[in-house]
């Protein structure tokens, strides 16, 4: 019936016509307009009642807010005659401070809806009987009665003033896409979360019900990527969040638009996420997280270089330290250089993550490259921090080469912090950014403190083994890892790319060897084949650009679920729900370890419980966004749904069988 | 489980924690009023004379028989004006005593807040507004004085509705738990300056 309510109104602009019925009273006039004319049997018909006021008298919404009351109508109606309604449209605020009501201001037009029997007489009556207040500073009631003949003679349409009013306040029944309400863990506030495509100048929810909202208290709105939150101060009442219902009006440059929110929202409790983890454990686990980094594959052969050139130079204590202090501050504006990024790409709107680097198919290549590139290097006999050292001749400083080196070394630690950080991480972007700063500060330190420590001092050096020809053979065995950790992004890239581009960028790397093949070559006596040497080198790199693809390509790109709409995101039957990517290691270690256990499979197969994955491999906007509902910026996420509508299980990010087991038991 | 019991922390302190013991203020006699040295319960009754649901109120009598009753129970009725000066419902505060008497209202004490002190402490919102509170000065009630808020208002027969200060008057002389401790007041806004 409420679609039909649409319909009809838009019919009915054009057919709205003036009734004999008009009501006088003090401050205020009623006028009351049919659909048409003429009412036939068994349909339904918009009647329209107009109230105006005098100047700068108001009327109230049906909450009227800290006090006023809405307006009351009787009907008289034919026997078999239904009347609903009114259908309110949206208020506007009207505040008096310290208080605030809702209402409208100079005139309000509310439209019912009669329901006519399957056999009407000819002529016939339906009475009025109405009440209504209005207020200025004082409040004086209104009321009055009245008869309205059908069918009628006098036709007078609604004014186009009037049309346009109904229009801007109509109360669209549309769901606002992902719309959820969060709890605070204070219980002090409570927000309204949505997307919105386009930009909202403001916004306001009017609740329906007493007892939701303190009404006097501004309503905050923010944004975040395409999700705006409205953070609303909670009544005393503590009223069940889920039965919230009222008007949430959006004022955009296209003008007012009004939704319904229902009283059957799915309702987040900010407390069981990530937020419990205060600042400072934040800081502390991105310390330790920073310790631990220097030990991860990918990693390590670089650092391990830089201790090298510690050991080298253990006879000069001042300019080790220089080295380490350079190299610290290469690591960190590095790391500060990568969290601006992530946060500028917030500020205009784009969803990412930690590890939203490894979603991009040509930041993997251009890492393929890197590590072949290292490989390579590693393997031969030359001198990483004389190739990329400007002054490559004078090796003693090289004070460029160990910022690099700093540089270097985050950038290749990049694909390893995603799974062992998500916490921390995911805390630091979604707070603000004076707390993001110093969660990325506290990490690059800790990164960096091991070669601080050594550096500061230097006896701790004498402790390490001597240099020897040890070291040369330990640097060439360090191509493997490194090799390895190029596999592995090759593999992740495969699921993004068709054999095509995954050809060139294997040619690419066989290009970056042929660089590093270039660069090791003897010095010749003949100056030109030097200088055509230097020139293939040049022209080498320049050529890597066509190897790099410029976008996914992926043959079989829907093999992952997407979620169209986060309201939605609830399941009917029992459910575990896998959030997982290709380069995230700890899921694929829980999905060979636990998930696809012979036990855990049995036991959701003979339970009836759906398991369904959704992949993060390649960027989703709607996937980030249900992670970013449960707090997280990152993949691993698992989740259980009993599939009765409660609130889902949250898994740690580590599994074991007998965590899975237990938790499925109690499903 | 966690959450349960600091919700019902909230709720508890929330709805009845607003005690008022250290409140004292002038009333329209000019003697000084502390609550403290009140040993009954107390009821707060928020008017404004010209506001039209106080006006129906007093005009079916409804509230005076409320007052009334509660006198006849021991009940101390502190009525207050918290309409700033020039704003409708403001009388001056001697003339508070003989108007509200000409309508058959005899208040124990009656409080002209023309700043709103008061009625901003216990946040008073609508006339009539009214707010209980026990012999330890607690408030254990607010809100309206019947259920007959809302758009049936001007049709209803106030003597004939539930009233809520009688039912929660009732449920503290008789030791029972209350059955009501919070409404949604309804009426005029308070007209504050």
């Amino acid at each position: 019936m409420k679609l039909k309510f649409f319909i009809l109104i838009s019919l009915f602009f054009s057919l709205h016509t003036q009734a004999t019925l008009s009501i006088n009273d003090s401050h205020s006039k009623l006028n009351f307009y049919p659909e048409s004319n003429e009412i036939n049997a068994n349909s339904e018909n918009i009647l329209t009642i107009e109230i105006s006021m005098d100047k700068g008298w108001h009327t109230y919404w049906i909450n009227p807010g800290d006090s006023g009351d809405p307006a009351e109508f009787e009907w008289e109606l034919p026997e078999g005659f239904q009347m609903s309604g009114p259908i309110w449209p949206s208020p506007d605020k009207i505040p008096f401070p310290p208080l605030m009501t809702y209402g409208f201001d100079d005139q309000v037009i509310l439209p019912f809806i009669l329901k006519t029997p399957k056999i009407i007489p000819k002529q016939f009556e339906i009475g009025l009987k109405a009440n209504w207040l209005v207020c200025k500073e004082i409040c004086i009631p209104q009321s009055g009665s009245g008869k309205i003949k059908f069918p009628y003679q006098n036709v007078n349409s609604l004014s186009n003033d009037q049309l346009k009013e109904i229009k801007t306040r109509t109360v669209q029944k549309i769901n606002l896409k992902n719309f959820k309400v969060i709890s605070d863990k204070n219980f002090e506030t409570f927000n309204l979360s949505f997307d919105y495509p386009s930009n909202i100048y403001e916004s306001y929810f009017f609740p329906y019900e007493y007892g939701f909202i303190n009404y006097a208290e501004p309503q905050n709105l923010s944004k975040i990527n395409n999700s705006y939150n409205l953070e609303i101060q909670k009544a005393i009442d503590n009223k069940e969040l889920s039965l919230l219902s009222g008007v949430l009006s959006i004022k955009t440059q296209d003008g007012v638009f009004n939704y319904e929110i229902k009283g059957n929202s799915k309702v987040l409790f900010q407390e069981s996420n990530i937020n419990e983890i205060s600042f400072f454990t934040a800081l502390l686990f991105a310390l330790i997280g920073g310790l631990i980094l220097n030990l991860m594959p990918c990693v390590f052969p670089v650092l391990s270089l830089k201790i090298f050139n510690f050991i080298e130079k253990s006879d000069s204590p001042k300019e080790v330290k220089a080295h380490g202090l350079i190299f610290a501050s290469g690591a960190i504006l590095t790391f500060l250089l990568i969290c601006s990024l992530i946060l500028l790409f917030k500020y205009f709107g784009v969803q990412v993550g930690w590890g939203f680097q490894l979603q991009s198919p040509i930041f993997l290549t251009l890492l393929i490259f890197l590590f072949i590139f290292l490989s390579g290097f590693f393997i031969s006999s030359l001198n990483l921090n004389l190739a990329f050292s400007g002054n490559a001749v004078s090796g003693s400083s090289g004070y460029s080469g160990s910022f690099f080196t700093g540089f270097l070394a985050v950038i290749v630690a990049t694909p390893c912090t995603a799974p062992f950080m998500g916490s921390a991480l995911g805390l630091a972007l979604l707070q603000p950014s004076y707390q993001t700063y110093p969660i990325f500060l506290s990490l690059a330190l800790g990164f960096c403190l091991p070669y601080l420590v050594l550096s500061f001092n230097p006896r701790l050096i004498s402790f390490l083994p001597k240099p020897g020809p040890w070291m040369e053979n330990l640097k060439q065995f360090m191509a493997f890892p490194m090799g390895l950790t190029a596999i592995w992004l090759f593999w992740i890239l495969s699921a993004q790319l068709n054999r095509f581009d995954l050809s060139l960028v294997l040619v690419g790397s066989l290009v970056t060897i042929f660089i590093v093949w270039l660069s090791n070559l003897k010095k010749s006596e003949r100056q030109v084949l030097n200088y055509v040497k230097n020139l293939l080198i040049i022209l080498s790199i320049i050529s890597l650009i066509f190897f790099v693809p410029m976008s996914s390509s992926s043959e079989e790109s829907s093999k992952v679920e997407t979620i169209i709409d986060t309201n939605d995101f609830e399941f009917q039957n029992p459910t575990f729900v896998n959030f997982t990517a290709d380069w995230c290691i700890t899921c694929k270690v829980n999905e060979a370890r636990v998930l696809k256990s012979s036990t855990v499979l049995e036991y959701l197969d003979t339970n009836k419980i759906d398991y369904i994955v959704y992949d993060w491999t390649e960027r989703n906007e709607n996937i980030s966004a249900v992670l970013e509902s449960y707090g997280r910026s990152g993949v691993p996420l698992y989740l259980l749904f009993k599939g009765d509508g409660t609130d889902a299980i949250i898994l740690p990010e580590i599994l074991t069988e007998t965590m899975v087991l237990n938790a499925l038991r109690k499903l | 489980m966690k959450k349960l019991i600091i919700l019902l922390f909230l709720v508890s302190l929330n709805v009845s924690a607003f005690n008022i013991k250290d409140i004292n203020f002038i009333n329209s006699e000019g003697k000084e009023v502390d609550l403290s040295q009140i040993d009954s319960e107390i009821i707060f009754e928020w008017s404004n004379l010209e506001c039209p649901y106080v006006k129906r109120h007093y005009g079916s009598n409804n509230m005076q028989t409320t007052q009334k009753f509660a006198k006849s129970k021991n009940v101390i009725w502190i009525t207050v004006i918290s309409s700033a000066e020039g704003k409708q419902g403001y009388i001056q505060p001697n003339d508070a005593l003989n108007t509200f008497a000409s309508f058959g209202s005899f208040p124990d004490h009656i409080l002209v807040d023309e700043n709103g002190d008061l009625g901003k402490k216990f946040n008073a919102k609508t006339t009539p507004h009214i707010f209980i509170a026990d012999k330890n000065k607690n408030i254990v009630y607010q809100g309206a004085i019947d259920d007959a808020g809302g758009s049936r208002f001007w049709t209803t027969d106030l003597n004939q509705s539930t009233n809520f200060v009688k039912k929660v008057v009732n449920d503290i002389k008789s030791n029972k738990p209350l059955s009501v401790s919070k409404t949604r007041p309804y009426g005029c806004s308070v007209k504050y300056g």
